[in-house]
């Protein structure tokens, strides 16, 4: 193997293992971190009420719900929108011409 | 590079459904079901989820029915959000792409995580990726490994397949 990659979103004593083990010859980024998705038919009230219960998960005496088994990097969570968070994403997709395909 | 990842969502939206088994109305509002993306078995999951469960039940005033579902892949989470029979999930960046471009989802939120920039810790809601090779590598650069054995990881990989192949797209 002549080249691999790693990622800045693994634990950090491996993510300083590989590093001090090899080269960087390129970067890529930003790399859209996990996201909270809504169905479209979800809607308010309970949709605003349950993006603020979920907002709470950031507080420190409630963030190892997430990182017990979702994130373990998990610190929080902040107000986006799919364009904004997944901008980079759809650039890269087209860059690389992958498309979903589906089967019926 | 192959252009067309065949395969990798082939999870029939039948298939998808029927596997949900769940019969969640998006319009009760004393329904919650909270679809995650598989990391661990189903069953492991699912017990992990327990406090998680209770959160959104107290959070959400105590009468809520909260219900945590994890389905057998990426693309059955997609068809769960869809379709209607999930009212939301946390999934990684490429399956929430596809639910905002197939099923018309919506991204309120991003995950701030703990990562690393470069040699410096962050609490950010993005990060970067990096090719390496061996330090004695002759490979300087991305032109250099033309021909050359890439390790990448899973295709369905944002930051170790989807950022690294648009960035040899543009070099190589």
């Amino acid at each position: 193997m002549d080249a691999s990659i790693i990622a800045g979103d693994v634990p950090e004593k491996l993510y300083h293992e590989v590093l001090g083990a090899t080269r960087v010859i390129e970067q890529q980024g930003p790399i859209p971190s996990h996201a909270v998705v809504f169905s479209k038919e979800f809607k308010d009230p309970p949709r605003s009420r349950t993006i603020q219960t979920i907002t709470q998960l950031g507080a420190p005496e409630h963030r190892n719900l997430m990182r017990s088994f979702i994130s373990s990097l998990f610190v929080g969570f902040k107000p986006t929108t799919a364009a904004e968070h997944l901008g980079a994403l759809n650039n890269y997709l087209k860059l690389v011409g992958l498309k979903f395909t589906e089967r019926l | 590079m192959n252009k067309t990842v065949h395969g990798i969502f082939r999870i029939m939206t039948l298939a998808a459904i029927l596997n949900i088994g769940l019969t969640a109305a998006v319009s009760a509002q004393s329904k919650l079901v909270v679809a995650i993306q598989p990391t661990l078995s189903s069953d492991e999951m699912l017990k992990k989820a327990q406090p998680l469960a209770k959160f959104f039940k107290d959070g959400l005033g105590g009468n809520t029915d909260v219900q945590i579902y994890v389905p057998t892949s990426h693309a059955a989470v997609v068809e769960s959000l869809r379709f209607g029979h999930a009212h939301l999930a946390f999934m990684s960046a490429w399956p929430a792409q596809l639910a905002v471009q197939l099923g018309g989802a919506d991204v309120p939120l991003a995950e701030i995580r703990q990562v690393i920039h470069g040699n410096e810790k962050k609490d950010a809601p993005y990060y970067f990726s990096y090719w390496v090779v061996p330090k004695d590598s002759p490979y300087q650069n991305l032109q250099a490994l033309k021909g050359k054995s890439v390790c990448f990881s899973s295709p369905i990989s944002t930051s170790g397949y989807v950022g690294q192949g648009s960035r040899s797209q543009n070099i190589l």
